[in-house]
């Protein structure tokens, strides 16, 4: 480590989230939770439906507005990270513009920022595997091919904080496998810090150097547990015995939570 | 590429299965019409045959194009002076929910009030030319534009939305890369109501004031029980309307060539 060692991606401590209600009450999505991801770190978030890890993400990403607790993003605001553009994120939906080519949607963060690079746009569709598309409009392309396009768009502007939202979550199983072998290769080459939100446990841990488990409503962070496969990863880990024990620790952390939901 | 349509050995869309039929249609009905007149004698001031229609509009060509162009100009200048101030009052109203909760109740009242009523003070505050025209044909065209205009630009991708927030865009970047794309398909939906609107709004202001274009061609042709005339008149604006619409879809398809409603 160099003597100025760069910020961590995400410091959050005691983040609470109220929604409004029906009649007046409030629905508490989060409740003091804490969350930290290191500088080209990989941390997946894992819980129940409704655990309120999508508000998290949203609150890390600056587009809900945080009501209780701080959040540093690369050592500020979410606010200030969004401005220097250093943030980037993959939702569920691809939300691609239709008008645009491939190769157009790719640029978008390029041309909102007023930049250009041509180079860096082609060679993120060759890194996602979609050069050969460049000139075709989403409608034409399928569900794990538009989403490669969201990945690549994403990264073009070189963001220090990669935030996903169940990115594969609507994909069918063989796509969601293509995408998380190719996530990995990219996060290999590209290394910033990712936050990852996801239903899939054995996607979380095969992803992941730390895995963030939540509880139910409200949300609260129930364990942190570290994963130690090493790295480069593929899925010949997925059936070691390190994985299997990792896997086993996230799904005891979720089952654990049950039985305190209960007390 | 290479057109699956054909490949598969279906008959790809030609004018043989686009252009043709309507043609035949119209060929028919005009064939049927002429046969009855001949063959009931039915008096010309009553139903005159195409052949007479058409021969009037061949012996005077130039008071029919002449009138034509006046009223089209009248109701393309409402319909343009309409959406421009709709389209901008839209843009107002997607950005802010008070100043849309300030704009539909007047625009509600210019549409549940029967323009036609305002003609007077129209003429009072325009005189008779083309004035009182545009205006008759702007404030019916006025109301369909502003509304699809609302919700056409508050149609973005939620995800687009966010991918562009988190980059810190400004209003006028979202503006212009997502929510001004996002509202074209309902802007050209506008339009194809407003052409036609526009047209009628047109005639009926020539109809008031009786002073130029196809509607005072008409109040003439039926002072002088000239029928002929007067289905030569209906047979421009029916071809008027026909062309506009054609040529919204025309631009509409090439504008819009990225969106599901214009795929074959």
């Amino acid at each position: 480590m160099t003597s100025t060692s760069p910020p961590p991606a995400v410091a959050a401590r005691g983040v609470t989230h109220r929604y409004p209600g029906a009649d007046g009450r409030t629905l508490l999505a989060l409740d003091g939770v804490d969350l930290d991801v290191g500088a080209g770190e990989f941390v997946s978030i894992v819980g129940p439906s409704g655990c309120g890890k999508s508000t998290l993400l949203r609150l890390v990403a600056g587009l809900l507005a945080s009501q209780v607790g701080g959040i540093e993003v690369l050592g500020g605001a979410p606010a200030e990270a969004q401005r220097a553009h250093a943030l980037g994120l993959v939702a569920q939906d691809p939300g691609l513009l239709p008008w645009r080519d491939v190769a157009a949607n790719v640029r978008l963060p390029l041309d909102v920022m007023g930049a250009h690079d041509p180079e860096r746009v082609r060679a993120l569709l060759d890194q996602v595997g979609i050069a050969e598309f460049a000139g075709y409009r989403p409608g034409a392309l399928s569900g794990g091919m538009r989403q490669r396009v969201a990945l690549a768009r994403a990264l073009v502007h070189r963001p220090r904080l990669l935030l996903m939202d169940e990115p594969f979550g609507a994909l069918d199983e063989l796509s969601r496998e293509a995408m998380r072998i190719e996530l990995l290769r990219i996060w290999e080459q590209e290394r910033i810090a990712v936050l990852f939100v996801t239903h899939s446990v054995a996607e979380a841990v095969l992803l992941s150097d730390r895995v963030v488990v939540m509880s139910g409503r409200p949300g609260r962070v129930r364990a942190v547990i570290d994963i130690p496969l090493p790295r480069p990863r593929g899925e010949a880990q997925e059936s070691s015995p390190a994985f299997v024990a990792a896997a086993a620790a996230v799904r005891a952390a979720l089952r654990a939570e049950d039985v305190e939901g209960a007390a | 590429m290479n057109d699956p349509a054909a490949e598969m050995g279906v008959p790809r869309t030609s004018w043989v299965t686009t252009v043709l039929p309507p043609v035949v249609a119209l060929s028919v009905i005009l064939a049927l019409w002429e046969a009855y007149v001949r063959v009931r004698d039915v008096k010309g001031y009553l139903l005159p045959p195409p052949s007479a229609v058409f021969r009037a509009l061949w012996d005077e060509p130039g008071r029919y194009a002449s009138a034509a162009a006046t009223s089209l100009t009248a109701a393309l200048g409402g319909l343009v002076l309409a959406s421009a101030i709709a389209f901008g009052l839209a843009v107002l109203a997607a950005h802010s929910k008070v100043l849309e909760r300030a704009i539909y109740p007047p625009a509600l009242l210019v549409k549940v009030t029967p323009i036609v009523a305002l003609y007077p003070l129209l003429a009072i505050w325009f005189g008779f030319g083309i004035g009182p025209k545009v205006a008759i044909a702007a404030l019916i065209t006025f109301f369909p534009m502003l509304v699809n205009a609302i919700v056409g630009l508050r149609s973005v991708d939620p995800q687009a939305l966010d991918a562009m927030r988190v980059l810190a865009a400004s209003r006028w970047e979202v503006f212009r890369r997502l929510r001004f794309p996002s509202s074209l398909p309902y802007v050209f939906a506008a339009l194809r109501i407003s052409v036609p609107l526009s047209l009628v709004g047109a005639v009926v202001a020539e109809f008031l004031s009786g002073s130029s274009g196809m509607g005072q061609l008409i109040l003439i042709a039926n002072g002088a029980f000239d029928t002929p005339a007067l289905f030569g008149a209906v047979f421009v604006l029916a071809t008027l309307g026909v062309s506009l619409t054609a040529l919204v879809g025309y631009v509409e398809g090439h504008v819009l060539d990225w969106h599901v409603s214009t795929g074959a």
